[in-house]
């Protein structure tokens, strides 16, 4: 699992994006890296309203390797948001636990399509065009109106594909 | 097999013209979608990984890595 103490962000930011309101969409595939932790669970995800610092952002990411687990505990944290740095996945699960965690079906190292909604504060993250959301998030810790970039997002022990990203901002809401 | 007088072809034009216009100025690439197709890592700022271009599963992709 990711270090629950000191906090070292893996990201790749796509230069030139500058995103607040709208959607994103990717194919990811994560795997455990070879020889990595036991704990390695392929941690791959997207990272978006990334700020200059780039320890700044929330994101959404996936455990590929818990989506078909023999453990009903580890299957409920397939899919996962955070918002670096205050709020890390160890603080969520002990403070607000299942609230930000979800299931969803993966296959490790497997092309997987996701979809990331935001509107103000809240964000739904669609996996493997699923007409509901895996995970909704209603409270974004950026709060509603962050502006930032888009990143690629892994964790430790994780080799992880991305392809086909796509970024569309919402539409303005028409003037009164 | 239909047959279309020229009139009738002509109505069905002036009915796709507009659907065509609405489409152009409201659809996604009027919006201003951006796309990534991360063939290559041109374009990525890497922070504490490794970013490769390759092929997985037969596609084009990019790679990280710790």
């Amino acid at each position: 699992m990711p270090s629950a103490g000191a906090v070292v962000d893996y990201l790749a930011v796509i230069t030139g994006t500058s995103f607040q309101d709208g959607t994103i969409e990717a194919e990811i595939a994560g795997a455990p890296q070879a020889g990595a932790a036991e704990g390695a669970r392929g941690f791959v995800g997207i990272a978006f309203r990334v700020q200059e610092d780039l320890r700044t952002y929330d994101a959404f990411y996936l455990r590929p390797t818990n989506g078909r687990a023999d453990d009903q505990v580890r299957r409920n944290h397939s899919a996962q948001y955070i918002s670096h740095p205050a709020w890390t996945w160890s603080r969520f699960r002990t403070e607000t636990p299942e609230r930000y965690e979800s299931y969803v079906d993966l296959v490790p190292g497997e092309w997987t399509k996701i979809r990331i909604d935001v509107r103000g504060a809240q964000a739904r993250l669609f996996v493997r065009d699923q007409a509901q959301p895996t995970l909704i998030v209603n409270d974004l810790k950026t709060g509603a109106g962050t502006r930032g970039a888009v990143a690629l997002w892994i964790d430790t022990g994780t080799e992880a594909h991305f392809r086909n990203v796509s970024i569309s901002p919402a539409a303005a809401a028409p003037g009164r | 097999m239909l047959n279309y007088t020229n009139s009738e072809t002509r109505r069905i034009l002036l009915l796709l013209v507009p659907a065509v216009a609405l489409w152009l100025t409201a659809g996604p690439v009027a919006q201003g979608v951006q796309r990534y197709a991360l063939e290559t890592t041109a374009g990525l700022r890497a922070s504490n990984v490794t970013v490769e271009a390759v092929l997985h599963q037969g596609r084009q992709a990019v790679r990280l890595t710790m």
